[in-house]
């Protein structure tokens, strides 16, 4: 979910409810202690403000900044425990391929609930995210927003790579890097690009196993390259790996359009490297 | 700067200050001192200045007024020196807030300072500076050099 952020402008003309709104934020952070704030930490409480009147203001409707800020902050609620759920179903779906990256981010992500504070840095993502997703998350998506869509993506790649025999998969990210399980790598790009190869020559995909004739075969079906006949023919492959599953589709799509230059550009050897083929 | 931080005003600006401060005349006069209206507004000017100096932002009042009410009847504090005074109090309130990196509530902050002012600075501002400095800086059970040599 994106929202629309509240801009400067809108708030600029708000500013009369602005300013004790923030006021009543910051009391409330220092608990009557100080009556001022370092610079940096306004400035974070008041990103934080912005990111809960956005969130707030994506159901629309015309509300004063209180109720946009109350409205905004019961649905990051309901995103957090959302994105709770998410998590269970990550760890569930997990493929098993044995990533030390992929491990540790879900751990990171665990704790992310413990140390979230909704209230005054509801913007902030208090975790490290190592793993990294074939289609990265919206740098503009924050704080629990951010968390919630990259286990979303994250469960579509499991589910996507979980679908292949593990052993197959294993062997064709053994061939993309033989340490895939130490380095912080995706694991669904290598998966997803030897049944989108096998898929495009017509070749049951389960196999995930593309050998050098397969990829000359491949480099002589894009080309000449001809970009538009180059996404019809990855369409067509797509819809023969696609299972249907809740928003694989839309994500295997822009997945596909990633691998377009490289198919333009590659040699035939290079297809080795872009379809993780057996030498 | 974030373009959002220019919505929010760093000080409360000269007329409230000037109005929060001028309820202190009546209390201050009694012990001789009082600001003109031209003080309040240097004053404001002062601790806005401060405030853009330590990179902070000021919510209510600032330390001003607590700083006055502390004062007020300090041996120390004569009404030829006592705007200037508060504002140069003022300057080193928010040094130390940042120097502190909020360790100290702006209450305890103005005790100290106040305790200090009072007590073993006896009314000098560079003593006042130099032991809450150490105070910040000083390492849990770490004691003066000159309290170690007057304990002997």
């Amino acid at each position: 979910m994106m929202n629309k952020p509240v801009t400067t402008a809108a708030l600029s003309e708000k500013k009369e409810e602005l300013y004790p709104l923030f006021e009543r934020i910051a009391g409330l952070y220092t608990m009557g202690d100080t009556t001022s704030l370092p610079v940096e930490t306004v400035r974070e409480l008041l990103k934080s403000l912005r990111f809960v009147l956005s969130t707030g203001a994506s159901a629309g409707g015309d509300h004063t900044l209180e109720e946009l800020y109350d409205m905004g902050g019961k649905e990051l609620w309901r995103l957090a425990g959302a994105a709770r759920e998410l998590l269970e179903l990550a760890k569930k779906t997990d493929p098993g391929y044995g990533s030390l990256a992929l491990r540790d981010t879900l751990g990171a992500i665990g704790g992310f609930f413990g140390r979230y504070d909704l209230r005054f840095f509801a913007h902030d993502i208090p975790c490290m995210i190592d793993y990294p997703l074939c289609l990265p998350v919206s740098e503009e998506l924050l704080g629990v927003s951010f968390i919630g869509e990259y286990l979303r993506r994250l469960i579509i790649e499991n589910r996507f790579c979980a679908s292949f025999d593990r052993g197959a998969a294993q062997k064709a990210l053994s061939r993309f890097m033989p340490d895939y399980k130490e380095l912080v790598v995706n694991l669904f790009e290598p998966v997803f690009r030897c049944a989108l190869g096998l898929a495009l020559l017509g070749k049951d995909p389960a196999s995930l196993t593309l050998d050098r004739g397969d990829c000359g075969r491949l480099y002589l079906l894009f080309h000449p390259f001809d970009r538009e006949a180059a996404a019809g023919l990855l369409g067509c492959a797509l819809q023969r790996i696609n299972s249907g599953r809740e928003g694989e589709a839309e994500y295997l799509k822009p997945a596909a359009e990633n691998i377009l230059p490289f198919l333009r550009v590659a040699s035939p050897g290079g297809y080795l490297n872009l379809f993780c083929a057996a030498g | 700067m974030d373009d959002i931080m220019g919505l929010i005003p760093v000080s409360p600006g000269r007329a409230k200050l000037v109005e929060a401060l001028s309820g202190l005349n009546s209390l201050t006069s009694r012990y001789g001192l009082s600001l003109s209206r031209q003080e309040m507004e240097a004053l404001a000017d002062r601790q806005s200045l401060a405030l853009r100096e330590t990179e902070r932002v000021e919510f209510g009042h600032g330390p001003a007024e607590k700083l006055i009410r502390a004062l007020c009847d300090s041996p120390y504090v004569t009404g030829a020196d006592y705007a200037k005074l508060i504002g140069d109090l003022c300057e080193l309130f928010y040094q130390f807030k940042r120097e502190s990196a909020e360790a100290f509530s702006d209450d305890e902050l103005v005790e100290v300072m106040a305790g200090l002012f009072n007590g073993e600075g006896q009314g000098s501002l560079e003593l006042v500076a130099d032991r809450v400095w150490q105070m910040i800086h000083e390492e849990p059970g770490e004691e003066r050099e000159e309290d170690e040599a007057f304990d002997e």
